[in-house]
């Protein structure tokens, strides 16, 4: 399986722990916000629209799901 | 079989109803961002419990839906969702009733443990649950 990751290796540096702690949370801002900005253009094949009145099932690309609605309002 | 009321539910139990976790959230602030739905449309779930902050909800607002690309996880409100039955989630019953897919193995998930789906359908809810999204512009 595919993997992303990002590590920050400092060799031979022993920062203090506050500091240590200080530049992960800001490495870790970091990649959230970045984050926000990654669209690989996938469609999901079961969306549950706004405002939750139902569900519909599409068929999934190449996936061999059925093409249902549900309809789950009362 | 009834659902527990809240007469009949200890304090324990009210408890642990706290932590339980809906998998479909919207995004907000405080919101875990469970995954990226990928080009294929399955979802890949983050190994890490990453929570996203109003920065990230500002930018990811910038472009498509942010619950097209993501999938969020907030607290269950239960009867504050058009989905609540009464005593459980009625979106994942809805589905699976209509979809199964085996799980071969379950995906990684980093709420698994609280979360509404798997503690109702178990590994059956993990099956479907990286086809799902939740859709806000519909």
């Amino acid at each position: 399986m595919a993997n992303t990751e990002f590590v920050v290796r400092l060799e031979g540096i022993d920062l203090p722990k506050d500091q240590r702690e200080r530049i992960n949370k800001a490495l870790q801002r970091a990649l959230v916000h970045e984050l926000a900005d990654v669209d690989l253009g996938g469609q999901a094949a079961i969306r549950i629209p706004r405002e939750w009145y139902g569900i519909w099932i599409e068929k999934f690309k190449g996936g061999g799901l059925p093409n249902v609605k549900v309809d789950v309002q009362r | 079989v009834g659902c527990p009321t809240s007469k009949s539910m200890s304090n324990d139990k009210e408890q642990l109803k706290e932590r339980i976790l809906c998998p479909s959230s919207d995004c907000r602030p405080g919101a875990t961002l469970l995954g990226l739905v990928m080009p294929d449309g399955r979802v890949a779930f983050a190994k890490d419990w990453i929570v996203v902050d109003a920065e990230f909800v500002e930018r990811a607002k910038q472009g498509r839906s942010p619950e097209q690309r993501f999938r969020f996880s907030s607290g269950c409100v239960e009867k504050a969702c058009k989905q609540w039955d009464g005593c459980k989630c009625g979106v994942i019953e809805t589905i699976l009733d209509e979809v199964q897919v085996p799980a071969a193995e379950l995906p990684e998930c980093t709420i698994r443990p609280d979360c509404r789906w798997f503690r109702q359908r178990g590994p059956e809810a993990c099956g479907v649950c990286p086809l799902i999204l939740t859709d806000m512009m519909s």
